[in-house]
């Protein structure tokens, strides 16, 4: 076991302060559009209420929480927050995984009960009304399926998303049954599908950058020495990986018009009217994407800096 | 300028980007992030203001724009097509990882092999139905080369011959339907469609000064299913070739593609074999093109189709030797022909299930259903617990799936900092600034695309490239190009490009699984036969652009939403087909014309008389209508010969003038942005305005004076020619209309004898009833009455008797006499109608049926499926419209 090195200390606190603002980022920004916090912003005018302080304090608790772990495991590898990293990273596409699956499946039971007039004689006019509206529908049945699937996804450990691949083509095959062998149609059908495709490539981003799926122009990189890739991959993950999250995660969060939260916030659903009820959700995997495909990139970043700064004894044994 | 400093940037970090193999999909929007940026950045300290250095807006806003487009992907409903890439890539992979599509080589190559050069086409063969399954060139080379090449190098095939063979073939996969670089392609394309239809109304709009383009020179769009179809036809052309090279070659060299004897026998064993082979994915490729060919599937729903269909393949092909291998396939069969059945012989449509014969179809329908879904589930079962092969396909799936997606998220990032510095005005103008018209730009367009092939793969370049050029191209008025033309042949390019040393992807991918002794160049050398034969094909295809529109064209006028052949789309080429037709047919049409002016009109009532003699006359007067089109187009076509050069040559002389104009009012604005210390840099542009300003002056003198003239009097001509033609049409709508409305008033006899008892009884129960009921009552009969056809007149009076009894004093005696009078005329028309029904009907049905193919058919509802045919050949080839412009 060698020495830690500062340079290395240095690279895990930063990766790891910035994976920890990334998460907090739309928790950030969730007290402040649906619970009415100022923000961080008003501190650059100096005269900021208490909570902006308080906002300000999570992200420096974050930044300083990611210090103090780092500097309590001084013989930490790098690796082994790289994959740390890829964990969360997995974590969120799983709990999004299921998240989709769960309310997809839901909300077309409802739509379907709603468009053929079954809702009211099942659950009573009232609440029928109530689940024609987009808000009720989130707050009420969408919300509390996210949280059991953040809860199902602590629990399980295999590769969600995949199934999307195949429920999409059963997804599409209802359409197919339903329209040449009943001649029935609807729109919530093709809502199923549209919601699911989204899903499966925004979700298995971070799975196909870990395993080596995303395309690369190999004509120079096949003959670089292991050396050589890692500097790619350290230096591409920096500097046009994480900005790419960042910019998708600000701009589309930075205030209540922009294209995360509009939707989100108003609950947005479809043009087609007797369609399902989870466009604003699909806005939403953008954040999912964001976030996974952050904490994937600095995991590839340290994966990428421990071949690089390690002795190559060590650097053998990472990825 | 700095905007342009800016794209060289941007160009460069991106090259750079992609050269250090950063995966592209990141490569692309982080270079474009950066650029962004850093132009933000530089403005900021330099000019004080970070949007200075873009050609207009700011970071924030192409940014934003950046996210947009990278969301617009998947959140609006208009690009569902791509829903079709991981149904499509689903069933690729399950046909590759159950072996059924190994399967598939290894009988072919047994069967065809004892031919000279059998084993070379057999590979062709398969490589052309494995592409129409996967579409994805690594994986279709890969597997080929590690199948096919030990086998064609032990049959003693030429190293040369064999490699170039796979991986040409392996290559197919790109052009050949359903393939995923043909989806990407019509969803880049469509976008670029509208964009090019905005340009060219642009252009109609400043070189006629009116304000809408008709729609007849408007761009032919394109979607994923006419892209498979157009793509099919070239497809076709390039196996063939292919074919045909190897066997020509294995006659005049046996040497190289040596007959390949069988071992075994050819009996019903093997037979059976190779039915059980070759039967199953031939049959799930005819299905799925098939359904998008006829039009009754969209591609998502085939696709759908063709991923459940691999599953069932997968499902024997996992548990072969198993006891039950084949009970879901046979299942999953046997509902399908029950559905088939049931289908054809009664309609079910769950929302409207009336009596029995409705319910039991429906029973049946579900059960088959049922059975179909237990089938696919079992099939599916199996897939997952034999060697996690459902699993291995998923994750497969989700990995291809994310890295066509998130590449294609990241070029409209890309995309968007390609605006922010100008660079989209910059191809412009520079394609639209080379000489020689259509031609030039298309060549160097495809070189491009050619040289970057090397180095990027095909959904690079077709979310690069083409959203830049592709708008440039398919303005272009003189060659008037389609969408799907101009994809196919990008398509076409792409794949050629690939398969050229010492870059090609495909010789990449081949030299990976290639045996050592097989020598690099050997490979090189093998290919460059077919990459003449692909060339070939880009120049046949160039030259009959049918081939690619004829099948979509033909498919879209047959389908059951075809527009009726009174769309003014269809009137250039319904015209020339009628004109032909009505020479053929003149005899036919004035003996009838002569005929239907002998008929007995006497007995009817004076205006329906009119209104037939005027039709018929209409209907004779066609032919001069036609002569008068001739002419006045004969005389367009002698002058169109001299104005079109002249013509070429102000447009581009006017371009030019436009796009420095351009260039002029860019440079002013940055005159005027420029602090006023900065001396130096001021003078300098003062002196660009001066020199363009000379520029532009001298091309106003160069303009031909000439010009005005020629001008004016093509478009005079042009004029009187669409005035001709308005004529004829308006005048075979006439013809055609007067006939038609006769035999309906006659028709609709019945209709009007059945309203007898109910006026007859009128006069008697409006006596028995209050005015206000009375009102009500007639009101009644009136919307009866006009419900029949020719019966308007009855109304009237019936309409009058109400009047009289309104208000305060109703004047009951006078509404009686107008119902009286409304009787009378009912029973003048009744006598009438009846004489005409037996007499003039079945003259007029013949006279109808004599016309309706020529004079009739502006007004029928869908052509026919010959006539279908002829105009879909016309629409096939490009018209040039450019004089018009």
């Amino acid at each position: 076991m060698s020495v830690p090195r500062p340079g290395t200390q240095a690279l895990r606190a930063f990766a790891l302060s910035t994976a920890a603002v990334g998460i907090l980022f739309p928790i950030n920004n969730y007290l402040i559009f649906w619970r009415g916090w100022p923000g961080v912003v008003p501190l650059l005018d100096g005269r900021a209420p208490l909570l902006s302080w308080l906002q300000l304090g999570f992200y420096l608790a974050a930044v300083a929480l990611a210090a103090a772990f780092v500097v309590g495991s001084p013989a930490r590898r790098l690796t082994a927050d790289a994959d740390m990293l890829s964990a969360v990273a997995a974590y969120v596409a799983r709990a999004a995984f299921w998240a989709v699956l769960l309310v997809g499946l839901a909300d077309m039971t409802i739509s379907f009960l709603r468009v053929e007039g079954l809702l009211v004689d099942l659950v009573g006019p009232e609440l029928a009304e109530s689940l024609g509206r987009s808000r009720y529908r989130g707050l009420y049945v969408h919300y509390p399926l996210i949280w059991i699937a953040f809860l199902i996804a602590m629990l399980t450990r295999a590769i969600g998303f995949a199934w999307l691949a195949f429920l999409i083509v059963l997804a599409e095959l209802q359409i197919v049954l339903a329209r040449f062998v009943f001649s029935y149609e609807q729109a919530l059908m093709g809502d199923l599908v549209r919601f699911w495709y989204a899903a499966l490539f925004l979700f298995a981003s971070a799975y196909t950058l870990l395993h080596e799926g995303h395309v690369r122009v190999d004509v120079l990189y096949t003959g670089f020495s292991s050396r050589g890739k890692a500097w790619t991959n350290a230096v591409g993950a920096l500097i046009l990986g994480v900005p790419l999250c960042w910019i998708v995660l600000a701009l589309g969060m930075w205030n209540k018009a922009n294209l995360i939260n509009a939707p989100l916030l108003s609950f947005e659903v479809t043009q087609a009217g007797y369609g399902m009820y989870v466009k604003y959700l699909m806005a939403g995997f953008l954040i999912v994407y964001a976030i996974s495909m952050l904490m994937q990139f600095l995991s590839q970043f340290l994966s990428a800096a421990a071949v690089l700064f390690v002795e190559p004894d060590e650097g053998g044994e990472s990825r | 300028m700095m905007e342009s400093l800016f794209l060289v940037i941007l160009i460069l970090t991106m090259a750079f980007a992609l050269a250090s193999g950063y995966p592209v999909a990141f490569a692309l929007p982080g270079s474009a992030i950066l650029t962004i940026g850093l132009a933000a950045l530089a403005g900021q300290l330099i000019e004080a203001d970070p949007d200075a250095y873009f050609s207009h807006g700011g970071p924030v806003q192409w940014l934003n724009a950046g996210v947009t487009n990278f969301r617009g992907i998947y959140w609006e409903v208009e690009r569902d097509t791509l829903i079709a890439i991981p149904l499509f890539v689903f069933m690729g992979i399950m046909l590759e990882r159950s072996k059924v599509a190994e399967d598939l080589l290894v009988t072919m190559a047994q069967l065809f092999g004892p031919v000279p050069g059998g084993l070379g086409i057999a590979v062709v063969f398969v490589g052309a139905l494995l592409a129409a399954t996967t579409g994805i060139v690594g994986a279709t080379v890969i597997a080929m080369g590690l199948i096919s090449l030990p086998v064609m190098l032990r049959a003693n095939y030429s190293r040369s011959l064999a490699t170039g063979t796979i991986s040409a073939s392996g290559t197919l996969g790109q052009i050949i339907p359903p393939s995923i670089v043909l989806i990407i392609l019509a969803d880049q394309l469509s976008n670029a469609t509208d964009q090019a239809s905005t340009l060219r109304q642009a252009e109609y709009r400043e070189a006629t000064g009116r304000s809408t383009m008709p729609s007849e020179f408007d761009i032919t769009s394109t979607s994923a299913g006419d892209m498979f179809l157009g793509a099919l036809l070239p497809g076709a052309v390039l196996v063939g070739l292919y074919m045909a090279y190897i066997l020509t070659l294995s006659l005049i060299r046996p040497r190289t593609a040596p007959p390949v004897p069988f071992s075994g026998a050819f009996d019903y064993r093997f037979a059976g074999k190779v039915a059980l082979a070759l039967v199953p994915p031939l049959t799930l490729i005819f299905l799925v093109l098939g359904s998008i060919i006829v039009g009754i599937a969209t591609v998502n729903q085939a696709g759908a189709i063709g991923a459940v269909g691999a599953l069932v393949m997968a499902g024997y092909r996992l548990a072969a030797g198993r006891r039950g291998a084949y009970v879901p396939a046979v299942l999953a069969i046997g509902a399908m022909v029950v559905l088939a059945v049931l289908l054809s012989v009664h309609e079910i449509n769950v929302k409207n299930i009336d009596g029995r014969d409705d319910v039991v179809a429906l029973l049946i329908a579900s059960a088959a259903v049922a059975v179909l879904l237990f089938a696919v589930c079992w099939s599916a079962w199996r897939a997952h617990r034999i060697d996690r092969t459902l699993e291995g396909v998923m994750i497969e799936t989700a990995k291809t799936s994310s890295l066509v997606f998130i590449i294609l998220l990241g070029a409209a990032m890309l995309t968007a900092a390609f605006r922010a510095f100008g660079g989209e005005e910059l191809v412009r103008d520079f394609l639209t600034g080379l000489p020689g018209g259509f031609i030039t730009k298309f060549v160097v367009v495809m070189t491009v695309i050619f040289i970057l092939g090397f180095f990027l793969d095909f959904i690079e370049i077709a979310v690069v490239v083409v959203p830049i050029i592709a708008p440039i191209l398919l303005a272009d008025t003189t060659a008037n190009v389609t969408a799907v033309w101009l994809g196919v042949m990008i398509g076409l390019n792409m794949q050629t490009s690939f398969l050229t040393p010492p870059f090609g992807f495909a010789l990449f991918y081949l030299r990976g699984v290639a045996p050592p002794e097989v020598k690099t160049t050997q490979m090189y050398l093998g290919v460059v036969p077919f990459i003449l034969l692909q060339l070939a094909a880009l120049a046949i295809v160039g030259l009959f652009p049918s081939l690619v529109n004829y099948l979509p064209n033909r498919v879209y006028l047959t389908s059951e939403t075809s527009p009726p052949p009174k769309n003014p789309r269809l009137q250039a080429c319904l015209e020339l087909y009628l004109f032909e037709e009505y020479e053929r047919e003149r005899p036919r049409l004035t003996a009838a014309i002569a005929r239907a002016r002998t008929i007995d009109t006497s007995y009817l009532p004076d205006r329906h008389r009119r209104a037939l003699a005027e039709s018929i006359d209409a209907a004779a007067a066609t032919f001069d209508m036609i002569a008068r089109v001739r002419e006045a187009e004969a005389a367009r076509v002698t002058v169109a010969e001299a104005y079109r050069p002249l013509h070429r040559e102000i447009r581009a002389l006017r371009v030019e003038a436009r796009r420095l104009r351009t260039e002029m009012d860019r440079l002013r604005t940055a005159l005027r942005r420029l602090p006023d210390d900065a001396v130096s840099r001021r003078l300098e542009l003062a002196a660009r305005i001066d020199s363009i300003e000379g520029a532009v002056r001298s091309i106003d003198a160069r303009l031909p004076q000439n010009f005005a003239e020629a001008q004016k009097r093509y478009r005079a001509l042009d004029a009187a020619e669409q005035k001709a033609r308005r004529a004829y049409r308006r005048n075979v709508d006439d013809a055609y209309e007067g006939v038609a409305a006769l035999r309906e008033v006659i028709a609709d006899a019945g209709a009007l004898a059945a309203l007898e008892g109910m006026l007859r009884d009128l006069p008697r129960v409006v006596r028995s009833l209050l005015p206000k009921e009375a009102m009500q009552h007639l009101r009644g009969v009136q919307s009866e009455v006009g419900g029949v056809a020719g019966a308007n007149h009855i109304r009237s009076k019936l309409s009058a008797a109400r009047r009289a009894l309104r208000g305060k004093t109703p004047d009951m005696a006078k509404a009686e006499r107008e119902i009286g009078l409304a009787l009378r005329r009912f029973e003048a028309e009744m006598r009438w109608r009846g004489r005409a029904a037996a007499a003039l009907l079945p003259e007029l049905a013949s006279f109808d049926a004599a016309i309706a193919g020529t004079i009739g058919l502006r007004q029928r509802d869908r052509l026919t499926s010959d006539q279908a045919e002829e105009i879909a050949g016309c629409q096939a080839v490009h018209r040039d419209i450019s004089l018009s412009f």
